[in-house]
């Protein structure tokens, strides 16, 4: 219950510079592939106009997808700034407690609750607000092919399904288009959080012999998790692991520095985090 | 009681603490007297688990778990919710996560400090964000209350007004420690005086007790010390 409150709680602080974001994201791809489809439809016109058929048209510009907006530079900028808002949100989710004329770490670290409810809601308001700009990039587009599909004649088009646009455009770095692509990409991004909010806390605790050992922390926990590709290169005369094989084992080694993560997170909170 | 045991404490080379052992009983106020830096606030912070340290502290014969902060409770010299909250809003978090939150209580010392709910945290003066730090410490039904330097740097009327707490029901069958390095406003309530310097505690002294045997203040006590 009191981790659902601190959920809350922490969800609300950072509501209107989330909105704001959302709003930004929101305002730069619709009015990107209003742009790009107004650009694309004057050029039909004049075209049309100078009295070029339409297979002269085609053979010269092509078909308009969805693909002209979403590998253009500003609109890989614009899911690139909501990935930095949020990178950047990690360390300042924990900082901002402790730094400032009020110091808030004060009364969350005296809170009648295990101070792991304060750890959990910290990592929980990033994961909500990264899958909730992820649902909003998966609205956007959805309303960027609905605007191409309004505005476009059907023979100046092509229709892509979104899994082959996933495929085909770098977004799909951050919407991968299976369940298991989905697994890794997230998997990955859960041991990056847990790795970064012990490396803080770290620091936190043992402030400048922490930052070292924060440091030297983060290069473990990436040379664990990296075990399976590490043994595919050292190994790969002998015997190397099948693509399942190497998946399956980068789980288990992305699950270990999780747990370890958390365990570590949780004997410094209780035992050596300094105010 | 609040046991406190040969506690010891560095940051970095220095050593801020050096096996400081008080008491302080429930029911009295027990003050720590040192200049800035003799480790007054570390012992606090010690206390509330707020810092790592070596030594024991007992809560009632027990260490300290997160439950204890129902029945202990800090105020440090800064106030410790968020600078866009009001008033209204920080009491509304205590009611949320605090079994021993007491909202008639809290009323009352929103009278006794005229302070208003609607008030915003990041307008109020040094000496008000003082009384809205009492105000969420005090109406708390905790046994033992913690005050780090609760009149530093603030206008005379709301030391008065702060310094009446102490002579009211609101801190009555409370255990209190409190910091200082102004001992005049509360020389007269304190029951229990720690002198402390460098990290070591110096005397420790029932001021009652003093008195009747050697006739002597807490400020008197203190030169002898000190000057010693």
């Amino acid at each position: 219950m009191k981790f659902l409150k601190l959920l809350n709680f922490e969800l609300n602080r950072f509501s209107k510079f989330y909105y704001l974001l959302v709003a930004a994201i929101v305002l730069i791809q619709l009015s990107l592939a209003a742009y790009i489809v107004n650009d694309y439809m004057k050029m039909i016109k004049a075209s049309l106009r100078s009295g070029q058929t339409m297979p002269d048209f085609l053979e010269s510009n092509g078909k308009i997808s969805i693909l002209n907006v979403t590998e253009t530079d500003l609109f890989m900028v614009s899911v690139v700034l909501g990935v930095l808002v949020l990178g950047i949100y990690l360390f300042f989710i924990w900082y901002r407690d402790w730094f400032g004329k009020h110091t808030f770490i004060y009364r969350l670290l005296t809170l009648p609750a295990s101070r792991m409810n304060m750890y959990f809601a910290k990592a929980a308001a990033i994961l909500l607000m990264i899958f909730g700009l992820l649902a909003v990039q998966v609205f956007l587009l959805h309303v960027i092919a609905l605007i191409i599909e309004t505005w476009v004649p059907g023979n100046y088009r092509s229709e892509i399904n979104f899994y082959h646009l996933l495929e085909a455009s770098q977004l799909i770095l951050v919407l991968p288009h299976s369940f298991i692509g989905l697994l890794c990409s997230y998997g990955a991004g859960l041991v990056v959080l847990f790795t970064l909010f012990t490396s803080i806390l770290l620091e936190r605790s043992y402030r400048l012999r922490g930052v070292i050992l924060g440091g030297i922390y983060a290069l473990i926990a990436i040379l664990v998790f990296t075990i399976p590709l590490w043994y595919n290169i050292l190994f790969k005369q002998a015997v190397s692991l099948y693509p399942d094989e190497e998946r399956m084992a980068m789980f288990a080694t992305g699950l270990a520095v999780v747990i370890g993560s958390i365990l570590l997170s949780r004997y410094l909170l209780k035992h050596k985090i300094t105010v | 009681m609040i046991e406190v045991q040969e506690i010891k404490k560095k940051y970095g080379r220095k050593r801020v603490l050096d096996g400081v052992s008080f008491t302080a009983e429930k029911g009295e106020i027990t003050c720590l007297i040192g200049i800035n830096g003799s480790g007054k606030t570390t012992i606090l912070k010690s206390i509330m688990g707020l810092t790592p340290y070596r030594g024991t502290v007992l809560i009632d014969g027990k260490p300290l778990t997160h439950h204890t902060y129902e029945k202990l409770t800090f105020i440090p010299d800064a106030i410790t919710m968020l600078a866009n909250m009001q008033i209204g809003d920080a009491m509304d978090f205590m009611k949320d996560f605090y079994q021993s939150w007491n909202e008639a209580r809290a009323e009352e010392l929103l009278g006794f400090f005229k302070l208003k709910k609607e008030d915003r945290i990041s307008d109020l003066s040094k000496g008000n964000t003082a009384k809205a730090n009492l105000l969420l410490g005090l109406a708390l039904d905790a046994d033992y209350l913690l005050m780090d330097e609760p009149f530093s740097g603030i206008d005379i009327f709301s030391r008065e007004q702060i310094a009446d707490v102490f002579t009211s029901h609101l801190i009555e069958n409370r255990g209190v420690i409190i910091t200082t390095h102004e001992i005049n406003e509360i020389e007269q309530l304190i029951d229990k005086a720690v002198l402390l310097d460098d990290g070591k505690v110096l005397k420790a002294f029932s001021t009652e007790e003093m008195r009747l045997t050697e006739g002597k203040s807490v400020v008197d006590v203190m030169r002898e010390v000190y000057q010693a």
